[in-house]
């Protein structure tokens, strides 16, 4: 590990004593220094321009992509016959796993007060937003008829005509369509004092009105506060729930159709483990070059990437444990159809992508039950990258072998994909990283004022002055176990 | 036409129009470097002028009065009243002819636009019924390609160019040259004409004879039956045109012979037999017994109940066997035979023989031994002779006097011109139609050398095809569905042709340009044909009545042949050992016949019934011959050369197919492939394997040598591709298939007559809402595999009906074919799908099954409820309805069809852009981004029906049951208050054109329809029924009858018989 700084390593559990979360001895104006530095400095780091550079390539070949496919039809995919889906929807499933895990760190793990959280929940957020933007974009252009992709929208007609609302896809509609709001919303709301902390340390004119703007007039004030609190406590709620319903519903696009190897009742947990599995993995990714290249190590710490690293583990055996269940439950089943496909995932045509899959998600997450593999970058990055990998390839064992071998062998066909997917599938990965580099150059990457109510300086204020008034209207803390309702 | 006239410089003395500039020499020597032989093609295309002129005939036709039409009485086969609404459809009789034997057919016309071709009811060899090349004939009347224009070679020989005449400047040449040819009587005069069975044609041959006393005549025609002639001839001293009744026949012994598929009478002959498929208790289980013998695999043997692979040089030795266990049974004969006993060679076991033979000894009078002409003479007459042992004549089999007795056969003829020409002794040659250049055996082709000798070449074809380039004239010939003309069927009865729609590039029929020849005083097709009408009718007819007849019914009555009862004579075998070595069997193409059909995209991409190719032909061979050669996968390329006397050796090269079933020792090479001047779509599909054929072995020869090469390239075929197949995949589909297709002994299923509902445990589950229930009509579809022969005729019906697109060989690898029917098949074997090379070679028993799959427009369709935009739904009657309009193309409704029969345009499928077509001549205004497209012409959108939306880009379609027939009657029933629509009178495409009635359509709501019989028929179950899909389409058992005693190789998959549940 090249780094300048020795890493403070803060995994190790000490009874009695809680580990601090934000080493490097930051108070709260080191904490704000520390973030807006990457924000303030002049140029970026020349990695970041590398970076952009490749991501603005991807992109611009996403968007040749898209227009040789708009002009001359769906069949530049490799699609056929039986393997109507194939890169596109595989796509598709995956960025929506992708985006899975920032919105499950900052809702789920505040509900459940798990402090950790604050230092990576918003650029973990933003990873959200963006990988459901690669994600809604798939079955934008994967139809038909691109340019009357809005059908698929509750829109009023001169037919007087709803879309089909039975149809599992048009659930995907509301459910990534919430989602993305959603998310889009809780992520925004709490950036709002940041936004107000860059704005007041804005240099130039243009920075202090873009900001000013972005900040909504936010001053500090206990009401805003007040406000403030409220609003993501109720937005976290909000999206708690979303987090589990939108891979579920996802799940459902294959689950409720009745092709050997999709409809199973397992595919809704199964999905969202392995979307929280996938999250994590990119977070992984995303973390670990992030906190080096912006001096964040002292707030994004070793043992916040370790505590990613077990969510990734235990998720890991989650969906071990749906592939062991799958086959059980194919051959308790009885259904020679449902028997086949997995005979044939595991040793059919597909069996290459099959088993890059087990490797990936089940072999490789196993190196997390060591602590050395928990707390060494590098494996840490090698096993993150291995399971974004073993994800992709999930979908697309799902997606492509339950279609290219169903019921009539007659119908059997192999799906190759062409380059324009595989550049497009390239293309996604240059969308997603052109935005999350822009954000990581623009917007606070870290939660700021949230992290400062993790440091121990916030607990220890409390306590030093017990009987400090505490405003009635504070209805909720939110540091529960370390502040005691004020007595009546 | 005026222009392209050029000067001695070759240089045009002026030009009017930027289309004369591109007839500049310099333009003309850079088409012709780029596009050697086609220049004339490319610069010439449907032209303003000719587009008028058939929008004008097409409204002549409809009804107006025209400026030229009516000079021409056509007395239509009209089916309705005579008041004639515009869009209404109106059919005519007509007649369609293939190597000399005419089938009636009633084609539908919409405005004066022909579209669709339905057998004829009255035809004694359609009854209503058609084959896929006869459907396919309508597309090839609006194939662009035709010749549009006389041409004329000018020029030096070795660089020649075509220069387009008008038809005035080629009467003006003919009435010269033959009026000096006229002055010699003819010497050097040669015409080279296809066989006809018209009698206009025959008498115009007389006419022409007259005319030019010393002229010379051939017929030729790369695919002949005179194998049968000989073999008839060696029998009974004279030929005799052998007919077979198949519907008195109990048991049928074929060898090499393709009777269901390839035969002349195939459709007649294909009802014939199935309507002896069909078991049960009415009709006291009667089902006959069909043995096959053969190389290859035939739609025939595919159907047989026991099908014995043999190499067909073998196929003597074989029948010699059954000869003499038939003797040995029945005693000695008083009956003249062959004097020459049987050879040493014995290629069928014992005990199978002595079944065979006693199968037929058993059914004597009520069988037929049937032999293909491929065989030689002397198979042909041991038939004979077998068959008058077995009492077949007269009973099972009937003979009429060959229509053309003195002539010599094909090869005999051909080989008489090419020494006449060789000689130099030919001055003018004629030919009539066919592609000599092309399909000509290699040692009598008439390549360009042998043209050099030849001072005046004049080649008639509808298309500017490998010989046309090659002669000095060519004249364009009008397309069947445009002429006047006659013609017989196999059986004699007299069919008009007449025409449909004006010539769409003025093209002349062979009596017509005869008829410029002999300077007759008629020019017209219309007037020649009624000449010899009222030649052959003589003045006791009511001439007049007995033609209006004649065209409206599409068959003159009474005019089929008188059965002869021919004798045996004794004769000789002679000895015959099969030679030693690879042999190698030139087989007719499924789709392109000898090759004249090699520019139809219909044709090309309709998959061949056994190997399902698409787009070329390949190698067929044995597995064990592929596992010899070290052919690993389909698609290895083999290079096979001929044996043969001379130094030099010709090798094709070609992609190998591995076909189970097929006999070992023994490749089969389809001909009609690798055209090099077939028109865009056709050219370089597949390998012309002529170089290989010898007039002397001309369907049965032997391989020098035949190797793999190492390399490799992807045939297009409709299934089995190779990249799926897996060891697990291929157990899974063998123990899939019985439970797809359910088979049945014949004794277990009149033991256990409903079988077929016991082969998967299906329980109805108990609906969960109250489902809808279909008082009105209720439509629904009866498959019977039992009669099901495989021949493929109902997709390309279903093309022609629904307007539905071709997407060329890249797009049908990729598996994007667009057919809404297809026809699935299997091969069934006990080991598994590798024979393996056992030494001796046992009779393979593979077992071919076939199955139609289309929408089967399930109650509780899968494809509807996850649709999110509504665009697929039930109608009222149960069918479930696709809305072009409204589907923006998820494809969800495919991955969930468990049928998989959703066809989804992946590309702008009317010339998409692999269509060959877009390849060759396809613009591209923005080259990177946009793929090749040729836009339809205007010829081209005339083939469409107007009746069926063409669908665009991004949507997906499917069968409708051909919605807008059943549309169409509800309509007239509902004007006409029609108190119920008849059973039967709605037919979707397929099952009209079915000729062994397997597709049986109607109302389920109907107690008396046939279709809800067969739906409660024993035999008749629901597939994929374990998904609870209450498909309105049910399918019956296949039952094959291959007599018992015959355990040891009973049907794989029948032990299976109750194992299996879900």
């Amino acid at each position: 590990m090249a780094s300048v700084a020795p890493e403070i390593d803060n995994t190790a559990e000490i009874p009695g004593r809680r580990a601090e979360l934000i080493t490097g001895g930051l108070g709260f104006t080191g904490v704000t220094d520390t973030v807006a530095a990457v924000w303030e400095r002049p140029q970026p780091p020349r990695a970041w321009y590398i970076a952009f550079g490749i991501s603005l390539t991807l992109l611009g070949i996403l968007g040749a992509m898209i227009l040789y496919l708009i002009v001359n039809g769906v069949g530049v995919w490799g699609l056929n016959n039986p393997t109507a889906w194939g890169f596109d929807i595989t796509n598709f499933v995956f960025w929506v796993g992708i985006g899975h895990a920032g919105t499950l760190i900052s809702a789920i793990l505040f509900l459940f007060r798990q402090k950790w959280r604050t230092s990576i929940n918003r650029f973990a957020e933003a990873m959200t937003i963006f990988a459901v933007m690669c994600a809604g974009l798939f079955p934008g252009i994967h139809v038909g008829r691109i340019w009357l992709a809005y059908w698929l929208a509750p829109l009023p007609n001169q037919m007087a005509m709803w879309p089909n609302f039975r149809s599992p896809l048009l659930w995907d509609v509301f459910a990534v369509g919430t989602y993305f709001m959603v998310s889009l919303l809780f992520w925004y709301v709490g950036m709002i004092p940041d936004l107000a902390t860059f704005r007041d340390r804005a240099t130039s004119r243009t920075k202090q009105i873009i900001y000013g703007l972005l900040a909504l007039g936010w001053n500090g004030s206990s009401r805003h506060w007040h406000r403030f609190e409220r609003a993501y406590l109720l937005l976290a709620a909000l999206a708690t729930p979303l987090v589990l319903s939108v891979h579920s519903v996802v799940s459902f696009d294959f689950a409720v159709s009745q092709l050997p190897g999709w409809h199973t009742t397992i595919f809704p947990p199964y999905f969202v483990a392995g979307a929280i599995f996938g999250g994590f993995a990119m977070v992984l990714t995303l973390a670990i070059p992030a906190r080096e290249l912006f001096g964040l190590k002292n707030i994004i710490t070793l043992r916040h990437l370790e505590n990613c690293c077990k969510i990734v583990l235990v998720t890991g055996l989650m969906v071990g444990y749906a592939y062991l269940m799958e086959f059980f439950m194919a051959w308790y089943s009885g259904s020679p159809y449902e028997g086949f496909i997995f005979r044939a995932r595991a040793g059919g045509p597909y069996a290459w992508a099959y088993w890059t899959m087990i490797l990936c998600n089940v072999g490789a997450s196993q190196l997390f039950w060591f602590k050395r593999a928990r707390t060494n970058v590098w494996l840490m990055l090698a096993v993150a990258m291995a399971v974004n990998v073993g994800m992709w390839f999930e979908r697309f064992v799902i997606i492509v072998t339950s279609l290219s071998q169903d019921f009539l062998p007659s119908s059997w066909d192999f799906y190759r994909p062409t380059l324009v997917e595989i550049l497009t599938l390239a293309g996604s990965f240059g969308l997603f990283f052109t935005l999350f580099l822009l954000f990581c150059r623009f917007l606070p990457m870290v939660a700021m004022a949230e992290v400062k109510t993790v440091l121990p300086q916030a607990a220890l204020t409390a306590e030093r002055h017990p009987h400090e008034h505490v405003p009635p209207t504070r209805a909720f803390d939110y540091n529960p176990d370390e502040h005691e309702p004020p007595a009546s | 036409m005026e222009r392209g006239d050029v000067n001695s410089r070759g240089v045009p003395e002026y030009w009017r129009s930027l289309d004369e500039l591109a007839d500049s020499p310099a333009f003309r020597r850079w088409v012709e470097r780029e596009f050697p032989g086609l220049d004339a093609l490319l610069s010439s295309g449907p032209t303003r002028r000719q587009f008028l002129r058939f929008m004008g005939a097409s409204l002549a036709l409809g009804g107006l009065t025209g400026c030229r039409w009516p000079k021409e009485t056509i007395v239509p086969a009209t089916r309705q009243s005579a008041e004639r609404p515009p869009g209404a459809a109106v059919q005519y009789a007509t007649a369609l002819e293939r190597g000399a034997v005419a089938t009636g057919v009633l084609v539908t016309s919409y405005d004066g636009r022909p579209i669709k071709i339905e057998g004829n009811d009255k035809h004694p060899f359609s009854r209503g019924k058609t084959s896929a090349w006869m459907q396919a004939a309508i597309l090839e009347l609006y194939d662009p390609d035709r010749s549009p224009q006389v041409l004329q070679r000018v020029g030096q020989r070795d660089r020649p160019a075509h220069v387009r005449r008008s038809r005035a400047e080629l009467e003006n040449f003919l009435r010269a040259h033959f009026e000096r040819l006229r002055g010699t009587g003819g010497v050097g005069l040669c015409v080279l004409s296809e066989p006809s069975s018209s009698p206009s044609l025959a008498q115009m041959r007389a006419r022409f004879a007259q005319a030019f006393p010393q002229a010379e005549w051939y017929e030729y025609e790369p695919l002949s039956r005179d194998n049968e002639r000989a073999g008839a001839r060696l029998a009974f001293g004279r030929p005799y045109r052998t007919h077979l009744h198949l519907d008195r026949a109990d048991v049928i012994v074929s060898l090499d012979s393709d009777f269901l598929m390839t035969h002349p009478a195939a459709v007649r002959y294909a009802s014939d037999f199935a309507a002896r498929r069909r078991p049960d208790a009415s009709n006291n289980y009667d089902c006959n017994r069909l043995y096959v013998l053969e190389s290859g695999v035939t739609v025939t043997g595919s159907v047989a109940d026991r099908r014995i692979a043999l190499r067909a040089s073998e196929l003597r030795a074989a029948l010699e066997q059954i000869s003499a266990a038939v003797v040995a049974r029945l005693g000695p004969s008083s009956q003249p035979g062959p004097l020459a006993g049987a050879g040493g060679l014995r290629p069928l076991p014992e005990k199978l023989v002595a079944s065979i033979a006693a199968d037929l000894c058993a059914h004597r009078g009520r069988c037929a031994v049937v032999v293909g002409p491929r065989q030689p003479a002397e198979v042909h007459a041991l038939a004979h002779w077998l068959n008058g042992l077995l009492e077949a004549h007269g009973h099972t089999i009937t003979f009429t006097a060959d229509p053309d007795e003195q002539r010599p056969d094909h090869w005999t003829a051909l080989g008489a011109l090419v020494r006449r020409i060789d000689a130099g002794q030919v001055d003018t040659l004629v030919i009539l139609g066919g592609n000599p250049s092309y399909d000509a055996p290699a040692d009598l082709a008439l390549d360009r050398g042998r043209f050099d000798r030849i001072a005046t070449s004049i080649h008639l074809s509808p298309y500017v095809n490998e010989t046309s380039l090659l002669s000095d004239w060519h004249v364009p010939q009008a397309h069947i569905l445009e002429s006047w003309g006659d013609a017989r069927a196999w059986d004699g009865t007299l069919s008009i042709v007449q025409p449909l729609i004006e010539p769409l590039y003025g093209g002349l029929t062979p009596i017509e340009l005869l008829a410029l020849l002999t300077n007759d005083r008629l020019t017209s097709g219309h007037d020649i044909v009624r000449r010899t009408f009222g030649e052959l009718f003589d003045a006791g007819h009511d001439r007049a009545r007995l033609w209006e007849q004649s065209l409206h019914d599409g068959v003159v009555p009474d005019t089929a042949w008188p059965t002869e009862t021919p004798t045996l004579q004794a004769f000789s075998l002679g000895s015959a050992e099969p030679a030693t070595g690879t042999e190698l069997v030139f087989a007719e193409d499924y789709s392109v016949y000898d090759g004249r059909l090699a520019n139809n995209a219909w044709l090309q991409e309709w998959p061949d019934p056994i190997t399902k190719l698409t787009w070329g032909n390949a190698a067929l061979l044995s597995p064990a011959d592929a596992g010899r050669l070290g052919v690993q996968r389909n698609g290895d390329i083999l290079v096979i050369e001929a044996a043969q006397s001379s130094g030099a050796s010709t090798s094709v090269r070609i992609p190998a197919y591995v076909l189970p079933g097929h006999a070992e020792d023994s490749i089969t090479l389809p001909i009609g492939y690798g055209r090099t001047a077939a028109g865009a779509v056709g050219d370089g599909m597949g390998v012309d394997v002529s170089p290989l054929r010898r007039s002397s072995a001309p369907y049965i020869a032997v391989a020098a040598r035949v190797a793999r090469t190492g390399q490799h390239c992807e045939l297009a075929g409709t299934q089995d591709h190779h990249a799926i197949r897996s060891r697990v995949g291929d157990r899974e589909e063998q123990a899939r298939i019985p439970v797809l297709i359910r088979e049945a002994e014949l004794g277990h299923y009149r033991a256990h007559p409903d079988f077929a509902r016991h082969v998967v445990h299906e329980p109805a589950p108990a609906p969960l809402w109250k489902e809808k229930e279909y008082d009105g009509h209720k439509w629904g579809l009866a498959i019977d595999l039992s009669a099901c022969i495989g021949c493929g005729a109902c997709v390309l019906a279903c093309q022609a009906e629904n307007n539905i697109p071709v997407v060329g060989p890249e797009e049908v690898r990729r598996g994007r074919e667009m057919h809404w029917i297809r026809v699935d098949r299997y091969f069934r074997t006990a080991d598994g799908m590798q024979t393996p090379g056992a030494t001796p070679p046992v009779p393979s028993t593979v077992a071919v099954v076939h199955q139609p799959v289309t929408c089967v427009h399930c109650e509780n369709a899968p494809c509807e409820q996850v649709c999110p935009v509504a665009a697929t739904v039930h109608d009222e009657e149960g069918l479930n309805v696709m809305v072009y309009n409204r589907c923006v193309g998820t494809r969800y409704c495919s991955n969930n069809c468990p049928f998989k029969v959703r066809r989804f345009n992946w590309f702008y499928n009317h010339h998409g852009p692999y269509h060959p077509r877009s390849i060759r001549t396809g613009v591209t205004p923005l080259p990177v981004v946009r793929l090749p497209r040729a836009d339809l012409t205007e010829i081209e959108k005339m083939a469409y029906n107007p009746q069926v939306t063409v669908r665009s880009r991004g949507v997906m379609e499917k069968c409708t049951f051909c919605v807008q027939r059943i549309n169409a009657v509800k309509i007239k029933a509902r004007n006409e208050k029609w108190p119920t629509i008849p059973d039967g009178l709605i037919q979707p495409a397929c099952v009209q054109a079915c000729p062994t009635e397997a597709l049986v359509f109607g109302d389920l709501n109907d107690p008396q329809s046939r279709v809800r019989r067969l739906h409660e028929h024993p035999r008749a179950y629901e597939l994929l029924a374990e998904l609870n899909l209450k498909s309105r389409t049910r399918y019956l058992a296949r039952i094959r009858n291959t007599g018992a005693g015959h355990d040891s190789d009973a049907l794989p998959g029948n032990e299976r018989h109750g194992e299996r549940g879900t």
